[in-house]
């Protein structure tokens, strides 16, 4: 933990050594945050720099009091926030038409990789993925997230019904046929 | 009862919330490059704003001293006028039986503080009074003034008794003139702000001077993506370098001069060579050839020139030394190939440039100190690329599309010492900033800034 804090106040005073350390700390990491909100690797890559050079410049603004992989989690979020932003306000999104889908079996639970749900999270359109992914893994109310990306409450919760149902959709036809296909 | 949504979440959670996947190498150095460059845009904005901070200065300072020169001209037509009028004092002093003077009516009237109405004057004149004389001390200085007189309409003869005082104090120096302290006060107060005293004469002079300056530049350097990707090695930022040259100096006033002159100034830029992936998998390794060696990604162009994307713009070789091969390049067409070599290449830019400085002196004492600042107009007139090897320096061709003509701006602080009244020794640290790249190449983008420290001799006039 000392070393982590001596670790930011080095780069805070522009080390080189101490940057890079940090890279090499928290890359992977951060580069695995920037994969999920991106539409492709080559997007995450550009986030994941564009956040550290923020990072970077604005490590001295750190307090030392919250979590510091928190911190530098937030700075990935909003610079793909602000890159949504920048790029997708008027998008359109088709209507997804709801119906009941079956449950996900504990044996799909299971089996299905990180990669496979990743692949499947960043073929999700812009919205709805950024939707899913600030409720479901940064913890946001449809209220926050509505704030964030500048749109209303009842399109954050339509979005991410709608992102839920192409998900699990897209498991079943890929799993389920699998499994069928297995016990054919 | 789980939501079947929460059990959604929480699948897409538990799998992805930790995942982690170590990014390109490539992407750390991305982030350092651009942190690179974000340095170098602050310092050349540093360097910008210092540049224009001193501008300003200078032209406060000068503007300063103009408005002080203002308000003394603003005095000096009364001075001016007195030392016109001093004949005329002179004559009312001494003045013939019987002879009527312009002046003396003048004087007459004002001295009693109501300048009389031309008719007024006609009529004194026609009746032949004599009006009483005053001396100068009692006569408003403004009601004496030539244009008083013309406005009067009264016609001036300069009687001989003037004309015999001014060939007296022609021959015999204003000294033996009648003056009253209060002259005297004025004419030297005249003297002191119209730089007619000695000093001020030996001010308004020119000094011509030798200097030699060591300049330690620093190439700021960016490229287009493309030229990037076939580019050697971009080489040392930094180089040192020996320049020199001539100037001349116009002392306009007591703190004020411009200069100008000649001078000899070279960049140097090294292009060190790099490894591409495709030699290091298909080209001669190493123990093949007997030595290290290094490649760069050469072109042949349709009239048989070979180039390479060095760091201050395309090389054109002419001539390789022997310790150079060439080699076919297995990667694209046969206009693509590879030099081999453990070398460095050094792009070299010889300069003549015209200096146009404004200085201010702060201190004028035997050590002097100023401030300098201005623009240069730089011509190119060397540029060839060399090769270094173990043996020395070959020659091996020039770089291309480079600009016959740039400029730069600079500013300086100088101590002098004044070794006799005539010579001084100089020492000028100067940061020099060239306002354009030095390359036409809209792919390259080669800016240097330089910072000297001109050491020389001047010789004053």
């Amino acid at each position: 933990m000392e070393e982590l804090s001596q670790l930011i106040i080095d780069c805070a005073a522009g080390k080189s050594m101490a940057q890079g350390r940090l890279y090499q700390l928290f890359a992977p990491k951060m580069y695995g945050v920037c994969l999920r909100y991106s539409r492709d690797a080559t997007e995450a890559e550009d986030n994941l720099q564009d956040g550290f050079i923020k990072v970077f410049e604005k490590i001295d603004t750190f307090r030392h009091e919250g979590s510091f992989e928190g911190w530098i989690r937030r700075i990935m979020v909003n610079v793909s926030l602000e890159k949504y932003r920048k790029h997708n306000l008027l998008q359109t999104v088709d209507d997804i038409s709801s119906y009941e889908l079956p449950d996900l079996k504990d044996e799909i639970i299971s089996e299905i990789s990180a990669n496979d749900l990743m692949k499947l999270i960043r073929e999700l359109p812009p919205r709805y993925r950024m939707v899913f992914n600030l409720y479901v893994f940064e913890g946001m109310n449809h209220r926050e997230i509505a704030e964030e990306m500048r749109i209303s409450e009842g399109t954050s919760k339509s979005n991410l019904a709608r992102a839920r149902i192409i998900l699990k959709k897209q498991i079943l036809r890929h799993f389920q046929q699998t499994e069928n296909n297995y016990s054919a | 009862m789980i939501n079947k949504d929460d059990i959604l979440d929480e699948l897409f959670r538990s799998k992805l919330d930790d995942f982690e996947q170590v990014p390109p190498s490539y992407v750390w150095m991305k982030i350092q490059e651009k942190q690179n460059e974000g340095k170098r845009k602050r310092m050349a904005y540093a360097l910008r704003m210092g540049g224009i901070a001193a501008a300003l200065l200078l032209a406060f300072l000068l503007g300063w001293q103009l408005q002080e020169h203002r308000d003394l001209l603003k005095e000096s037509p009364v001075v001016a006028e007195k030392e016109q009028q001093e004949d005329q004092v002179r004559e009312q002093k001494q003045p013939k039986e019987g002879e009527f003077s312009a002046v003396a009516v003048q004087e007459s009237a004002t001295s009693e503080k109501k300048p009389p109405s031309l008719a007024e004057k006609k009529a004194m004149a026609e009746a032949g009074n004599k009006p009483e004389i005053q001396g100068p001390a009692k006569v408003p200085v403004s009601h004496r003034s030539p244009a008083f007189l013309a406005m009067a309409n009264v016609k001036i003869e300069t009687p001989d008794v003037i004309r015999e005082l001014k060939s007296k104090r022609a021959n015999d120096g204003e000294n033996e003139l009648n003056l009253t302290e209060e002259d005297r006060k004025i004419i030297e107060m005249n003297k002191r702000y119209h730089g007619v005293t000695p000093d001020a004469k030996a001010d308004k002079s020119w000094s011509i001077g030798a200097q030699v300056s060591p300049a330690y530049s620093v190439n700021q350097r960016s490229y287009d993506a493309a030229y990037a990707s076939n580019m050697s090695g971009p080489g040392e930022k930094q180089s040192l370098s020996l320049g020199g040259g001539i100037s001349f100096r116009y002392e306009a006033g007591k703190r004020w001069s411009i200069q100008s002159g000649l001078q000899y100034n070279r960049l140097n830029q090294s292009s060190g060579s790099s490894v591409s992936r495709e030699n290091a998998m298909f080209g001669p390794s190493n123990d093949q050839l007997g030595y290290t060696y290094y490649n760069n990604k050469v072109h042949r162009e349709p009239t048989g020139q070979m180039v390479m994307n060095g760091s201050a713009g395309v090389i054109e070789i002419e001539r390789l030394p022997s310790s150079v091969r060439v080699s076919a390049s297995l990667e694209s067409t046969e206009k693509n190939q590879m030099l081999l070599t453990s070398d460095d290449f050094e792009q070299r830019f010889e300069y003549v440039e015209v200096p146009l400085f404004v200085r201010y002196k702060l201190v004028d004492k035997t050590w002097n100190m100023h401030m300098l600042g201005g623009f240069s107009a730089n011509m190119l007139v060397g540029n060839e690329v060399f090769i270094n090897d173990g043996d020395g320096r070959s020659y091996v061709g020039k770089t291309k599309d480079m600009s016959r003509m740039n400029y730069s701006t600079s500013i300086g602080f100088g101590m002098g010492y004044r070794l006799t009244d005539k010579i001084q020794l100089n020492i000028e640290p100067q940061l020099k900033y060239y306002l354009r790249s030095l390359s036409d190449n809209p792919d390259v983008h080669f800016k240097p800034y330089s910072i000297g420290v001109y050491t020389g001799v001047s010789y004053r006039f």
